[in-house]
């Protein structure tokens, strides 16, 4: 009895099979090329959705502030000690004003690095009317030379502010229309966080129309400081 | 405790920090892989059930697997560095992935592809084109900003994207490294050849878009707490790691092969020296 190959019987499925074998499913390429931009779809609309219920989404951004802000009729001290009136420095300026400490470790140190970023992008002639103002909300652990030497670590062009008192502070809060500055529990060895707004409040000439929060990312700082830039130079036209 | 690696809107701290999921995934890989060994340990013999080099492959990958998703590497990754988000993707994907992939003997390799009943899709993906075309589609929507930002966001989100690329890292190594012979290519310079675009080639053109960038990308990078790199500093870094972060791997991967193709190819040449020494005899 012979157990040669050619001899036995084929299996129930070797037509299957031979079928197979001689007609190769080509490769479908296409059904590939879909499910990639699938998934490129899925991510996109995961984004989305999120994006959708995030604060600091693009929507959201330069929130239209519920009455224009004028320059808070205040004076405060920059990092030499020099007396600084707001409704002067603002004036025919573009001003982006932040409220931070300098131990922040999150949040001032972002959005000051940002906006560094995006000024650099910018030409000369944009960033000429361009400021960007730091107001410290801790005063008690924030010396001048300090904050001079946090700022430069970004720009040296920026402006360190430092209220005189608390109620000074308290009122530029006011009127920025921003909850107060919190000290949180300080821990052992004395360190504390401050709990304060994290927007960035842009005054044209010295009035505000929009504040934009944080998380607004550096091309849409480019954007944003452009068309302040622009527009200020329109309207001196 | 957390069940894995996300961005964790918070600075940066060098407390360890464990992720239960990581543990979890790794014991269960450990568990149905020495229940298997048992099983078949009590019909085959000992050395064709698994060798010592396959037991190494599997704790190494294992290892790979590890130090790519848990704290530190995992927890930079994905959510205070793109550079390292790159590194964990090199250690998925050129690592881990193979090492895994190796450590299976062709029988556990065949039954899992059994289990999952994809015996027909592993033999159309572990053609050289869809496997290529399938690595660098992961690679690109994997990398694409909208993706990153919305996956690193959560923890699920950042398990998958993980799972992803070490699914697409098999993907890619099957046609190279495949225990079995059914969905492995039998040419190795065409194994040369398939490495060569598929892991190498096509990487270059997302890693010159991250590198040659103007601003950063990716939100997730760009908005978490400083580590010494500056975003966009990071981000160029990243797209170098992607550009030539497999060059080691895939050529001496590809060395090796020509290697084994050359000692082929002279082992064929005396064979045939010797048939005719034969023939020239008789």
């Amino acid at each position: 009895m012979t157990t040669d190959a050619s001899t036995t019987a084929p299996p129930p499925d070797a037509d299957a099979d031979a079928v197979d074998r001689a007609a190769p499913p080509r490769p479908p390429v296409v059904s590939i090329a879909v499910s990639a931009v699938l998934v490129l779809l899925i991510g996109l609309g995961v984004a989305w959705l999120r994006g959708r219920d995030d604060p600091s989404a693009i929507d959201e951004l330069g929130s239209e502030l519920p009455v224009p802000i004028d320059a808070p009729a205040l004076t405060l001290f920059d990092t030499d000690g020099a007396p600084i009136a707001l409704p002067d420095l603002f004036d025919d300026h573009v001003t982006l004003v932040y409220l931070g400490y300098l131990n922040c470790p999150d949040a001032c140190p972002i959005t000051m690095d940002v906006l560094s970023r995006a000024l650099a992008t910018r030409t000369a002639e944009t960033r000429q009317p361009v400021q960007v103002v730091f107001v410290t909300t801790d005063p008690a652990r924030d010396a001048p030379d300090e904050i001079r030497a946090y700022l430069d670590r970004f720009d040296a062009s920026f402006i360190g502010l430092t209220a005189a008192s608390d109620a000074e502070l308290a009122a530029l809060q006011d009127a920025l229309l921003v909850p107060g500055a919190v000290l949180e529990p300080a821990d052992e060895d004395g360190n504390y966080l401050v709990g304060h707004a994290t927007s960035v409040f842009v005054f044209d000439d010295g009035v505000a129309h929009q504040r934009y929060p944080f998380g607004t990312r550096q091309s849409d700082w480019e954007r944003i400081i452009q068309e302040h830039a622009d527009a200020l130079g329109d309207a001196a036209r | 405790m957390r069940f894995w690696c996300s961005q964790l809107f918070e600075p940066w701290s060098w407390t360890p920090r464990p992720y239960v999921g990581v543990w979890l995934l790794m014991a269960l890989a450990w568990y149905d892989r020495h229940r298997a060994l048992r099983r078949v340990s009590a019909v085959l013999p000992r050395d064709a059930v698994i060798t010592t080099r396959q037991r190494w492959w599997f704790w190494l990958g294992l290892f790979a697997f590890w130090v790519a998703s848990d704290w530190p590497v995992g927890t930079l990754g994905a959510g205070y560095l793109a550079s390292v988000h790159m590194m964990q993707y090199m250690i998925y994907t050129l690592v881990a992935a193979p090492l895994l992939l190796m450590s299976l003997p062709a029988w556990r390799f065949d039954e899992l592809v059994a289990k999952l009943h994809a015996e027909r899709p592993m033999r159309f993906l572990a053609r050289p084109l869809p496997a290529a075309i399938l690595a660098n589609v992961i690679l690109i929507a994997t990398h694409a900003p909208l993706s990153v930002d919305a996956l690193r966001a959560t923890q699920v989100g950042s398990f998958v994207l993980d799972i992803i690329w070490l699914v697409g890292g098999w993907l890619l190594w099957v046609p190279v490294l495949g225990p079995s012979s059914d969905y492995q290519m039998r040419s190795l310079p065409g194994r040369m050849i398939y490495l060569f675009f598929a892991a190498q080639l096509f990487a270059m053109v997302p890693g010159g878009f991250l590198t040659f960038a103007g601003a950063p990308l990716y939100s997730t990078y760009e908005l978490a707490p400083r580590l010494g790199l500056s975003p966009l500093d990071d981000q160029q870094l990243a797209g170098a790691i992607m550009k030539v972060g497999s060059l080691p791997v895939i050529w001496s991967v590809i060395i090796v092969l020509w290697v084994r193709w050359s000692n082929q190819e002279q082992a064929q040449q005396q064979r045939e020296i010797a048939e005719r020494r034969r023939n020239v005899a008789g």
